[in-house]
């Protein structure tokens, strides 16, 4: 052996696969030992970096379970379906008042605005421009105006 | 024979079908937090870890039948997340993550490292993103037998039984793994 562990080594040594004359080494030379911690140390480093991030991750989901349980949840999706319910409940009432008050209506006024549509020559909206068409004593016979 | 966890599904799946996806719920809640930390280690991105683990129990679940127990359900489950894991890795469809996998510096200084100096965190943090590097570097037998070893601390023979290989050979890509990781730290130094 050199004077320090070869890099096959040394990973053999930190795998724990190493022979005796390895592990003789690492006792004797402390250079190849602090150099084995430190790669140890950053390998440690990584693990609990990775081990706390998954922890957070996890921590910060299970209480929401834990705050919802089942009984809770029906609870919870009953009141939304309930608060869904509310508008769809509220928009039906005032079509239900405009039917009962149109029902009570005067059958006779209802015929008379019946009839003043069914009478007019064009659309109510129309109708202010009708004025400004000429009207028949003045259209000559050829089709021309007087 | 008393029941373990594992036996105990099994056993409560066969007695009473009702009783299964209670019973599986509470296997995702014990060994879920393994499974994400391993899929975290290798993909490191945690979004996509999620997904990958959510997948993983979704395999177990489907393939329920095919666990006979000849493995633990922790090395069963960690071999349908190594497989996960690969076929991510191969996968053409998630090239848009490998950006997003790439943890960045000013993220990692925000990492939590509780009770040592600004300092000591930068200089810990300097080294983790160093080595997790490292390990993205390796092939994808070394990097999965290094990170089971020593971030799930699994023992040899689960190792060689989740990734389906002998000791001996994990003790070899364990070796390889390290003296990669350490020429790479050697390198970027």
């Amino acid at each position: 052996m050199n004077n320090h562990l070869s890099e096959k080594q040394f990973a053999r040594c930190f795998v724990g696969v190493s022979t005796n004359e390895e592990r003789q080494h690492l006792l004797e030379c402390l250079e190849c030992r602090e150099d084995l911690e430190g790669f140890e140390n950053a390998i440690a480093s990584l693990r609990s970096t990775i081990r706390e991030q998954v922890e957070d991750r996890t921590t910060h989901i299970q209480p929401t379970r834990e705050r919802m349980p089942k009984v809770r949840r029906a609870i919870a999706a009953a009141a939304v379906i309930l608060l869904g319910l509310v508008p769809l409940l509220t928009s039906q009432r005032p079509q239900r008042i405009i039917t009962e008050a149109s029902s009570e209506k005067n059958a006779d006024a209802l015929m008379d605005a019946i009839n003043l549509h069914l009478s007019r020559t064009v659309a109510s909206p129309m109708e202010p421009m009708m004025s400004l068409l000429p009207s028949d004593e003045y259209i000559t016979g050829s089709g021309g105006i007087k | 024979m008393k029941p373990t966890a594992t036996t105990g599904f099994i056993a409560v799946r066969m007695e009473n079908p009702a009783l299964e996806i209670e019973d599986f719920e509470r296997l995702v809640a014990q060994y879920r937090t393994r499974v994400l930390r391993f899929v975290f280690a290798s993909v490191r991105d945690m979004d996509l870890a999620e997904t990958l683990t959510q997948d993983c129990f979704w395999k177990a679940y489907k393939n329920r039948d095919a666990f006979r127990g000849d493995c633990s359900m922790q090395t069963w489950l960690m071999k349908i997340a190594i497989n996960l894991v690969r076929s991510h890795m191969r996968n053409r469809r998630f090239q848009f993550w490998k950006k997003a996998e790439r943890v960045r510096g000013d993220e990692i200084r925000q990492w939590p490292d509780r009770g040592i100096s600004p300092e000591e965190r930068a200089s810990v943090n300097e080294r983790v993103q160093a080595v997790w590097e490292a390990t993205q570097t390796l092939s994808e037998r070394q990097r999965t037998v290094f990170l089971l070893r020593y971030v799930e601390d699994m023992d040899i023979p689960e190792i060689a039984q989740a990734t389906g290989v002998s000791e001996s050979t994990v003790n070899v890509h364990l070796v390889r793994a390290v003296q990669g990781i350490r020429r790479r730290l050697g390198k970027s130094k």
